[in-house]
Formats: structure tokens, C-alpha cells, sequence
């Protein structure tokens, strides 16, 4: 019995062992073949280049431990981005464009959890076609072209350093702080794995599973909306183009880490440690100057690979 | 047990994958320059050719290539130059991905103190060591000069348009006013392609729905999109339509030569990419080295095909 235990636990965890290992032997790998690999400048770069990535991830994986998924958050990112660009050109102040651009996401927030919770459309629908409205809202309203920021402050949010840390990684790390508190040490976290792990079941013992599913989609896009403000700032313009594809990276990395596309079983430990592995390929790649083309089938062999283990490790329990 | 296995099997696949790829990261630390050279998105056929030109030429000159693929975004151009940066590189080379958006990489390698060669699109930020290229103002001069000559006064004519703001379609534009064709022409319509021939394909479609006989010429900003609209004329058997192009890429040469295709005008792309890897040696070695570069464009016709064909660019341009 006691041994059952012992061994049952070690197959929950194996899928994040592996994980851990694959990273760390990367890590390992690279610090022989890149002299420059275990700099901090390296380290901090790779950091930076995960918060874009990272931050859209934790959203992610509110809504797919409800079974949803969401498609729309790149769209987000650049409505959000052609909004900041046009507010900060006509003299806005930094901060009110912030809540703008926050007020905005919400609204799409809404919009899809409206239509899933709602009126029952398939996620995958819903948000495909919210994808399709954002993107068009975003090259209508800049009219296709991109705006010039010059604000130094909001460009600070993108570019500045508190301390020696990057703000996007500290941002980053803010963001999973409170994703995890909220999933893993309050109820209304706890409802998202009831919901996802058995809707009328949650529904019967008196979970409201369409709130719970409103605010998936709304937590989704707020985490979009930070990304648009990091990425506009980075980039120093609001572009109506930005973030085309970061719905996949993302879902990726959620992937990666172990959360079930069905829904109830998940971590945010595990997309964090999800989207590590991918910015840690792909600088690992770009350090030893892989063409870009393999470095994409690495990437998908990655995730079938992390899936596999992950199903591998769950059908044994049963 | 099967979980070992598991992780076995995913520690091989780390290793040989590494391995695999360690061919090309020996030669640093020999005294051999190194030259990081970020391209915006090699799936573009004129980009190839210009990163296909500047490989060439650093084998040429024993240098060590880094290339780098942003793939269209400008998020993925900046980390990629961070990348470069933390390697230590003597020199990089950029081709922008955006005007705007890519400018910050050129204060990043100046703070770096890493001489910066902008390549082929301009940049906002012109505090770079050199740039080589073309104006591309001018190209969209002579494709406009050409279709005036060529095209009946008062003809329709509809236009397809490169990525909104970036510089090939802000100053292709801007050439096409300032010849006077936008007045000179009845302008049906001017839509967007983003560089793509599917997509031009898919515009001229249903332009050829919509505007039937009416429609004269198509204007095309770049020739991976003027053989989109080519192909959907030739596929409606309107072989009557006049259609030019930019960038002399091969199958479009070819099309003028089959007398489809009525003026690809060449962007010189061996030029501007064996060119760049030039400046950048002599900036790199501490020799002179020119400031701005611009390489001439000229207009590919059935007058000049065969030539071109036979002697290649020093055939035309004399």
C-alpha cells in the first residue's frame, strides 16, 4: 500500500522529472559547446526573450485546464499594440494608456468567454473567430500601418532594467507569482480543475462553471495584454502585425509542460518549465547558428516527445 | 522500467542533436572574424537571394557567417541581434524586418560598441556604421515610368502592395507619386499582398471577378506577388493584363523572356548581400570603408532579357 503510494507519486511527477532533466542537460551541453552560453548577458537575454512567450503561456493554462483553448491572444497583442501606438503618438499619458490597452483586452475577454459560456460555442470557433475580428481590428484601426513610440517611460516597460533583471522578466515572474497563488491556494483557482475535470459534476456541487470559464478567457487576455505592452515597448512601435503566432508558442509550451488538452489536469509549474525548454532551444540554436528551418522541427519533435511521456505516465496509473 | 526508458531515449535524442549540430561552432577563437547577419525572412525568395549572396561571399573572404531568420517578426530580429551581441560577433548585419520596429537594434550594437551594417530596407534609427542597399524610391519609379510608357493613358489598373510600412512598399509608393502614375492611370483598387504570391494570386482573382475586361494592369511591388497575379490572369486567360514587378527573381525573368511578364525591375540581390559582408570585413579589419552603398536598380525587359540572361547584371547595367 504504502509502496502503491510511493510509486503512484513517482509517476505523477516523472513527466516533470524528465522535464527538469532535459533542461538541465541543455544547459550542460551548451555550456561545452557556446563560450558564451553561461554568461550572465546570455542568461539574461534568454530571460527576456521568454517573458513574451511566458506571460501569454500562464493565461493559456487557466483556459486550458477548463479543456478551452484560446486563439485569439495574438490578435490581442497587436489591438493592444496599434492602441498604445496611437494614444502614445497623440501625447497620451503612459499609465492611462495602459488601462486603455487593459479595458480593451478585457472586452475581448468578454467577448469570448460570452460566446463559449454563453451561447455554447466550441472554444476552438470562438476564438478562431475572435483571432480573425482582433487582427482585422488591429490593421483597420491603424489603417496597416505601424505607429512611432517615443515615450521613455513606456519604452522603460520593454527595454528598462530594475536592478540588473530586465522589467519584462520581472513582470514575468510577478505574472506567474499570482497565477499560481490564485490556482493553486484559492477556491476559485481550485474550480478551474473541478470544472475542467468534470463540468456537471462542478455544476451539481454548486461551482458556477460559466463564471469560471468568463474569467478563463478574461485572465487569458489580460496576460495578452501585458505581452502587447511589453512587445510595443520593446519594439518601440505599435504594430498591427505583432504577435501573429504567439497563440501557438504558447499553447506549446502548456503542452510541453504537461497540462492536458482535455482539461482538470495541469500546472503552472510545468508550463513554466514548458516555456523555459523552448526559449532555451531556441537560443541554444541561434548560439550555435542552426538554420531557422530545423529549428522548427525541432521544436515539434520537442512537444510530441514531452506529450508522449507525459500520456506514457498517466496511462500507467490506470 | 518504462519511465527510465523513457528518459533514455530522451537524453539520446538531446545529445545526437547537439552533436550533430557542434560541425559548426569550432572555428571561434582562431583569429577568424565573425559576422552575425540577422535576415527578416528567408521563406522570401528575394532575401534568400541576398542571404545566399552574403554565405557566398564570407566563404569567399574566410569569414564565419552567423545567419539568423526573424521569420516577419521584429520581436524574434531583436532577440536574434541580442543573440549576436552576447556572442561577441566583430560585426553584424541587419536586414530590417520594420522601419520603426527593428530600430532599436542599432542603439543595442552601438551601446554594444559592435559596428552595425543595415542591409536592403531602411531604418529609423540612422545612427548605424554603414548601410548597403538601394533606394527603393527609385524602383518604384522605373516600374511607374515603365507601365506609363507602355499602358494607355487613363487605363485601370489596380495595385498590390507590400507589408504596410515596411520601406520596399512605403518607397515603391511614394516612386509610383512621384512619376505622376497614380494620376495617370484610372487606380481601381491598392490592397496589400504582404510579399506573398498566394496571396497577391488570391487579390487578383477576385479582381478579375470584380472588375472583368475593365481591369488593364496590375502593379505589383515585388515579383513574388506580381507571379501571383500573373498566374491568375494567365489561369482566367486574360494574358491581355500588363503586369510588372520588383526584384528580377529568376521565374519572373523568365516570364519576360516567355513575354508574359512585362518589366521585373532588379533589385540587385547578390549585390546588396555580398556587398553588406564587404563592408562589414572592412569595417571589422579597421580599413576605409564606405558610409552609404547604393546599388542601382535597372528594368528588366524583353529588350534586355536575353542579355541579362547571358552576361548576368554587369550585361545591363554598362
Amino acid at each position: 500500500m504504502n509502496l502503491n503510494l510511493t510509486r503512484q507519486e513517482f509517476k505523477s511527477i516523472l513527466p516533470r522529472f524528465a522535464l527538469v532533466a532535459v533542461v538541465l542537460i541543455i544547459v550542460g551541453v551548451m555550456s561545452f559547446l557556446s563560450p558564451v552560453f553561461m554568461t550572465s548577458k546570455n542568461m539574461t537575454n534568454i530571460f527576456r526573450q521568454i517573458s513574451i512567450n511566458g506571460i501569454i503561456a500562464v493565461g493559456m493554462t487557466f483556459v486550458i485546464l477548463l479543456g478551452d483553448i484560446d486563439l485569439s491572444v495574438g490578435a490581442v497583442v497587436g489591438v493592444v499594440s496599434v492602441f498604445c501606438g496611437n494614444l502614445l503618438e497623440q501625447g497620451m499619458n503612459w499609465f492611462a494608456v495602459c488601462l486603455v490597452a487593459l479595458g480593451v483586452a478585457v472586452i475581448f475577454g468578454i467577448f469570448n468567454g460570452t460566446l463559449v459560456a454563453y451561447f455554447n460555442f466550441q472554444p476552438f470557433v470562438a476564438t478562431l473567430a475572435t483571432l480573425t475580428i482582433g487582427r482585422g481590428v488591429a490593421l483597420a484601426y491603424s489603417d496597416g500601418r505601424p505607429y512611432i513610440i517615443t515615450n521613455p517611460t513606456f519604452k522603460a516597460i520593454g527595454q528598462g532594467y530594475l536592478g540588473k533583471v530586465p522589467i519584462p522578466v520581472v513582470i514575468l515572474l510577478s505574472v506567474c507569482v499570482v497565477g499560481f497563488v490564485i490556482l493553486n491556494y484559492t477556491t476559485f483557482g481550485r474550480y478551474f480543475f473541478a470544472v475542467g475535470g468534470n463540468k456537471n459534476a462542478a455544476r451539481l456541487s454548486g461551482v458556477k462553471t460559466k463564471r469560471v470559464e468568463m474569467s478563463a478567457y478574461i485572465i487569458s487576455a489580460i496576460c495578452a495584454c501585458i505581452v502587447g505592452l511589453i512587445l510595443s515597448a520593446r519594439i518601440s512601435s505599435g504594430q498591427p502585425n505583432a504577435g501573429e503566432g504567439y497563440e501557438l508558442d504558447a499553447i506549446a509550451a502548456v503542452a510541453i509542460g504537461g497540462t492536458s488538452m482535455n482539461g482538470g489536469v495541469g500546472s503552472l509549474g510545468g508550463t513554466l518549465l514548458g516555456f523555459i525548454m523552448i526559449g532555451l532551444l531556441s537560443n541554444s540554436m541561434n548560439l550555435l547558428n542552426i538554420n531557422s528551418f530545423y529549428q522548427q522541427i525541432v521544436k515539434g519533435c520537442l512537444i510530441i516527445i514531452a506529450v508522449y511521456v507525459d500520456m506514457k505516465s498517466k496511462g500507467d496509473k490506470k | 522500467m518504462k519511465g527510465k526508458k523513457l528518459i533514455a531515449i530522451l537524453l539520446v535524442c538531446c545529445v545526437a542533436s547537439f552533436v550533430f549540430a557542434q560541425g559548426s561552432t569550432e572555428s571561434k577563437g582562431s583569429g577568424q572574424l565573425t559576422i552575425g547577419f540577422s535576415s527578416k525572412d528567408n521563406s522570401d525568395v528575394f532575401v534568400k537571394n541576398i542571404t545566399d549572396a552574403a554565405t557566398a561571399k564570407a566563404a569567399e573572404l574566410g569569414v564565419k557567417l552567423l545567419m539568423s531568420d526573424a521569420r516577419g517578426d521584429v520581436n524574434t530580429q531583436i532577440s536574434d541581434v541580442e543573440n549576436f551581441i552576447v556572442q561577441d560577433v566583430d560585426a553584424i548585419i541587419v536586414i530590417p524586418q520594420s522601419v520603426e520596429g527593428s530600430a532599436p537594434v542599432v542603439s543595442m550594437c552601438n551601446e554594444a560598441g559592435i559596428p552595425i551594417v543595415v542591409c536592403n530596407g531602411d531604418i529609423a534609427d540612422t545612427s548605424y556604421t554603414a548601410f548597403v542597399g538601394c533606394t527603393d524610391q527609385e524602383s518604384g519609379e522605373i516600374l511607374g515610368t515603365w507601365m506609363m510608357d507602355n499602358v494607355a493613358k487613363g487605363s485601370n489598373i489596380a495595385i498590390i502592395e507590400g507589408p504596410m510600412g515596411q520601406s520596399g512598399q512605403v518607397g515603391r509608393y511614394n516612386g509610383f507619386k512621384a512619376v505622376g502614375m497614380l494620376d495617370y492611370f484610372n487606380v481601381l483598387s491598392v490592397q496589400t499582398a504582404n510579399w506573398k504570391r498566394d496571396e497577391a494570386m488570391a487579390l487578383a482573382e477576385d479582381w478579375l471577378t470584380t472588375y472583368g475586361d475593365k481591369l488593364d494592369a496590375i502593379v505589383c511591388e515585388n515579383d513574388d506577388m506580381g507571379m501571383g497575379a500573373l498566374s491568375a490572369c494567365l489561369a482566367a486567360g486574360r494574358s491581355d493584363v500588363v503586369v510588372g514587378g520588383v526584384d528580377a527573381i529568376n521565374d519572373a525573368v523568365q516570364a519576360v523572356k516567355a513575354g508574359t511578364y512585362g518589366i521585373s525591375v532588379l533589385q540587385d540581390a547578390a549585390g546588396q548581400g555580398g556587398g553588406s559582408v564587404e563592408v562589414a570585413v572592412k569595417i571589422a579589419k579597421g580599413e576605409d570603408y564606405p558610409v552609404d552603398t547604393r546599388i542601382p536598380f535597372v528594368g528588366i525587359t524583353a529588350q534586355n532579357v536575353d542579355a541579362y540572361l547571358a552576361g548576368g547584371v554587369t550585361a545591363i547595367t554598362q
